[in-house]
């Protein structure tokens, strides 16, 4: 090789070496970007994630004043008007100077009634009791105060293996069935209320059904905030909820819960 | 002696001081390694530059052979403390055992101990290449999000990734070259010179910014 080469040839291997240099400087950006957008990611996950505990947070407290509401109502009507009976009864004795035994039984039947009403309200107040029992039975204790009254026949039915939910989905579920019942008790004028569960292998379906006067549910779905939130709850739960009615044809709520 | 090989001399003694800051600080186990790796070169180059200056016999591939065993095993060392694959990690422990093996036979059956060994160069430079290619592999894959511009290791990884890549086949047919066209050797010498100068220029930004976050945690 002739030696005016070498120049040349060194020329060439420092531009090789230059432009590796730059080629590395590519790779190096590249991975750069990279980790930005990883960076980014993760922060949207963040942010997500936060909304998602928040509209949880906001939901579950809406769902509390929902059922402060129903069991103030409740109490109200039956154990106040219960109270109220007994101290009628009671000032009745006190101006005759003597209770009879009818009087007395009356009073105390009275009384029991008033205080398994307000046992009944404390169980479906409570949330840390819905940890200990299966959801089924929860729903079924609900059904049998509201069937108590006499005014409704209330059914469960349970289809297939009861499988465990999380406490929180657990929780939000009972909720929703809950304003489901206290709807149909408010609204519906139904006689027969019936509530099911399917355990199937996918997801769990839960059917709230009443032969009641039923709704638009077109027209609701525009202006009722109560159906809007019933399907944000599913939503949050990962799964979704399905509302079919029609005037004089009652009211049937399809919900959708994933297992996890 | 040319410019381009004092820099080089320059830059290697601000990373071999960096070096020694870094292991004053007990920084991590594997920035350690490389900073050991980064003094024992520069005690190295300091000592092949005084032999070439101001001694007669100026020979100094004994020292440049035993050096690079030394080196690769503990680039290997390092990288096998940071690449999380265990199939990697197993690879690594393999040629952590084969590589002194290959080393004695190439430099004591095959070359000499006076003799430029390309061959334990060019294998033990590959290897590496391949090493720090699977660590920023590792990083791009990851999961989680890491903060590259602190990330001492990746710039080890890009300066090894960038003088390996660079100085391989130019040490790989440098016998040749000094044998037939001795000239051209080297006027060579002067972009490997450059490849140094990155690679350790990158090696002390990366021990000051592991110092940096050090300083900040």
């Amino acid at each position: 090789m002739p030696v005016d080469h070498y120049q040349e040839i060194l020329a060439v291997i420092i531009t090789v070496v230059v432009l590796f240099m730059g080629l590395l400087c590519v790779m190096v950006l590249i991975m750069f970007n990279h980790q930005r957008r990883k960076f980014r990611y993760r922060e949207e996950t963040k942010a997500m994630s936060e909304a998602y505990q928040k509209q949880l947070l906001e939901s579950r407290l809406e769902m509390q004043e929902e059922t402060f509401n129903s069991i103030s109502r409740e109490i109200h009507d039956n154990v106040g008007q219960l109270l109220s009976l007994v101290k009628v009864q009671l000032n009745i004795a006190e101006q005759n100077g003597t209770a009879g035994t009818d009087l007395l039984g009356d009073i105390k039947t009275n009384v029991g009634q008033a205080m398994t009403d307000l046992r009944d309200i404390a169980k479906s107040l409570s949330s840390e009791r819905l940890q200990w029992i299966p959801l089924t039975q929860a729903v079924g204790q609900e059904l049998q105060r509201i069937g108590r009254n006499g005014l409704m026949q209330c059914n469960l039915r349970i289809l297939g293996e009861e499988r465990e939910l999380s406490d929180q989905t657990k929780m939000i579920v009972f909720r929703m069935v809950q304003e489901s019942m206290q709807n149909i008790l408010k609204h519906a004028q139904a006689s027969e209320m019936e509530i099911l569960f399917d355990f199937a292998d996918s997801e769990l379906r839960i059917c709230i059904q009443d032969n009641g006067m039923g709704f638009d549910t077109e027209k609701a779905a525009t202006g009722g905030l109560g159906l809007q939130n019933i399907k944000t709850r599913a939503a949050l739960m990962g799964g979704n909820a399905h509302i079919e009615s029609a005037a004089e044809k009652g009211t049937t709520i399809i919900l959708y819960v994933p297992y996890a | 002696m040319n410019i381009s090989y004092y820099i080089y001399l320059g830059i290697l003694t601000m990373a071999a001081l960096t070096a020694m800051v870094s292991l004053k600080r007990g920084l991590s186990f594997p920035i350690r390694i490389i900073a050991l790796v980064v003094l024992y070169t520069g005690m190295v180059e300091w000592s092949v530059f005084f032999k070439a200056e101001f001694m007669l016999d100026k020979t100094n591939v004994q020292m440049y052979n035993f050096f690079h065993l030394v080196q690769y095993l503990a680039f290997a060392y390092y990288f096998q403390h940071i690449i999380h694959s265990s199939n990697i990690i197993k690879v690594i422990q393999v040629f952590l055992y084969l590589y002194p093996v290959f080393w004695y036979t190439m430099v004591f059956f095959v070359f000499n101990l006076n003799e430029w060994n390309s061959y334990v160069f060019m294998v033990g430079g590959v290897f590496t290449i391949l090493w720090a290619v699977v660590y920023c592999y590792q990083l791009l894959a990851a999961d989680e999000p890491v903060m590259l511009r602190y990330n001492g290791e990746f710039w080890i990884a890009i300066g090894l990734i960038f003088f390996y890549v660079c100085s391989v086949p130019y040490m790989g047919m440098f016998n040749f070259l000094a044998k037939f066209h001795d000239d051209l050797a080297s006027l060579l010498k002067i972009p490997l010179q450059i490849s140094n100068i990155v690679m350790y220029s990158l090696f002390t930004y990366a021990f000051i910014c592991q110092l940096t976050i050090t300083k900040k945690s």
